[in-house]
């Protein structure tokens, strides 16, 4: 036997026994079905004015939020300007291992301390009258100091929200009596660093902003569920006689939920996957590549194999391209992009080695606008420097997603999804019936989501601002 | 129209209806129906001409809505990386990224 075909064999028997080894562990972990039932959500909540101010009091004021990454403020004094719907903090790096946040306004009058993000800082001076705190918070400098007799002791510190980090994302609460932010994590972290998905070795290769015309929740609620691709991404089908497959499992783990496709230890059951079947195995493949007609496709499946094999496998010689072998260590089901988390309230990293990452935020004080971050978190070797992460690429208002190339065919997939967004705002606006209805399975993670959004907002008992205003 | 000369139009079938989508100009679509029938649409999904008056907006979207460049026609879970370039980008793609970003 040549060494070839030893090398071949070994390597056929290793993939075999990768398929064989068990499933991983975080995924096998399942909770039971999500509360059942269909649930009716009041329209107004997506459009009025009375939410996003409540919003901004009991959601965005109280709860762990995703603020940028570790990597984007390397250097002590770097600092990034986190703004959210009306809010603006400054995340700032002030020693190798300490990250504070600062409400950015001026104790002064007022004026926003920091209008971009920024690199070294030694201090945070007001543009205005040039009252000025240092890095860790405390008084530089308050200028005509004479003139506010009686006052320095209110100024001293800058307020401070609270900080915390996994996975290399620095997260802050402005409540500073809210839980921490690994009890409100709970379990997660466990998911992705037990499954080798550790998002702190990542690089964010893309960081995309897009500004869209519709309430934060109607754009994230496009990605809540994946019942929409079969008609909004119809280019998208499953191969012929494998539905099981396709079928979903939704885990509720609090403040987190998470998609996974169904597997064969499940003990709870699910429907089966609702995807359309294509009529050939080929089709599966041109679908997951976005081959079209025209072209000879790029990847062609032998007669008599499966397209998800041939899926799996180009995808595992990709990630070997970049990890080496350390790929073979993953089981064939990381290899798909199938596993999606919602973490309350707006941070959607999916798993395996899928790089989508989404935030969805309101856009300052209007509830008809919203702000979508896709950002890319591309494996990479842990013995070669990583990039620094990309800067965020801001499209402006009406600007197709489309021009942000960098994100390949899954700017083509957001086309579609945008092609539904502002209509859904005008739509709901527009709504005689008043009220949108989630279903019990396909949609349980909206119905979660809005549950963790009633409690959020004081509305256990009733929405009563949607009372008010029907009254 | 303008005619689109510099890149292969795109030709999808619609699986789930058994419709055949042709890119015949920019943002321009024809529609195939199984029974024969066809319809040209706009990418956004106006009506534009023929038996056929109604279509998928999504498939019309995905056949006829802005291409991408070629360099970028790769699907996200293999963004090319090149672990030996200080940008992670393969040089052909880096001077498109770095002016993507300087957009902003």
């Amino acid at each position: 036997m040549s060494m070839v075909e030893d090398k071949k064999d070994a390597k056929t028997a290793k993939a075999g026994a990768r398929r064989e080894t068990p499933y991983p562990e975080h995924l096998v972990r399942e909770t039971p079905p999500y509360r059942p039932g269909v649930m009716r959500v009041p329209v107004d909540r997506f459009f009025k004015q009375a939410y996003h101010d409540l919003e901004v009091e009991r959601i965005w004021k109280k709860t762990w939020q995703w603020a940028c990454r570790e990597d984007e403020i390397p250097n002590v004094g770097d600092y990034v300007v986190y703004e959210i719907a009306e809010l603006s903090f400054i995340v700032v790096r002030t020693a190798a291992d300490e990250i504070k946040a600062y409400w950015n306004s001026c104790l002064h009058r007022g004026r926003r301390l920091c209008d971009f993000n920024g690199k070294r800082a030694e201090e945070f001076r007001c543009m205005f009258h040039g009252w000025a705190w240092n890095i860790d918070g405390t008084m530089k400098d308050m200028t005509c100091g004479w003139d506010f007799a009686g006052t320095r002791d209110e100024v001293t510190r800058l307020p401070e929200a609270r900080t915390g980090t996994w996975g290399g994302f620095v997260f802050i609460n402005p409540d500073p009596d809210c839980e921490s932010l690994e009890d409100f994590l709970g379990e997660l972290p466990d998911h992705y660093e037990g499954a080798g998905h550790d998002f702190a070795k990542r690089w964010a290769q893309v960081h995309v902003v897009a500004d869209i015309a519709c309430n934060w929740k109607v754009a994230q609620e496009a990605f809540l569920e994946a019942w929409h691709v079969n008609f909004t991404h119809p280019q998208m089908v499953r191969t012929p006689g494998d539905r099981a497959s396709t079928g979903m499992r939704w885990d509720d783990f609090g403040n987190w939920m998470r998609n996974t496709p169904q597997l064969p230890t499940d003990k709870y059951k699910n429907p089966p996957g609702y995807a359309t079947a294509a009529e050939t195995e080929q089709q599966v493949v041109d679908q997951r590549w976005g081959f079209h007609l025209n072209e000879d496709p790029p990847i062609k499946v032998p007669e008599g194999e499966k397209a998800n094999e041939v899926i799996k496998n180009v995808i595992r010689e990709y990630h070997r391209s970049v990890l080496g072998d350390a790929i073979d260590d993953y089981h064939d089901v990381h290899m798909g992009g199938g596993e999606m988390v919602h973490i309350w309230p707006n941070m959607h990293p999916w798993g395996g080695f899928s790089r989508l990452l989404y935030r969805f935020r309101p856009y300052k004080s209007d509830p008809n606008r919203s702000l979508m971050d896709v950002v890319l978190m591309a494996p990479w070797p842990e013995d070669r420097p990583r990039p620094p992460p990309a800067p965020p690429h801001v499209l402006q208002p009406g600007q197709s997603i489309g021009d942000a190339p960098e994100l390949g065919q899954l700017a083509r997939i957001f086309q579609q999804d945008l092609a539904n967004m502002p209509f859904v705002q005008i739509g709901l606006k527009t709504s005689r019936q008043g009220y949108v209805i989630l279903s019990d399975h396909n949609e349980a993670p909206v119905r979660h989501w809005h549950d963790l959004y009633n409690k959020a907002m004081g509305f256990e008992n009733g929405d009563y601002l949607a009372e008010e205003s029907n009254k | 129209m303008t005619e689109v000369k510099k890149r292969a139009l795109r030709k999808y079938y619609y699986v789930a209806f058994k419709q055949m989508y042709e890119e015949i100009a920019e943002g321009i679509v024809k529609v195939t129906n199984p029974d024969g029938r066809t319809g040209v649409f706009q990418w956004n999904g106006k009506y534009l001409e023929g038996d056929l008056t109604q279509a998928n907006l999504h498939m019309l979207v995905w056949t006829g809505g802005p291409p991408l460049p070629e360099a970028f026609s790769y699907h996200w879970i293999e963004t090319p990386i090149d672990v030996n370039r200080k940008s992670g980008w393969p040089a052909p793609y880096e001077t498109i990224v770095d002016y993507q970003i300087g957009q902003w």
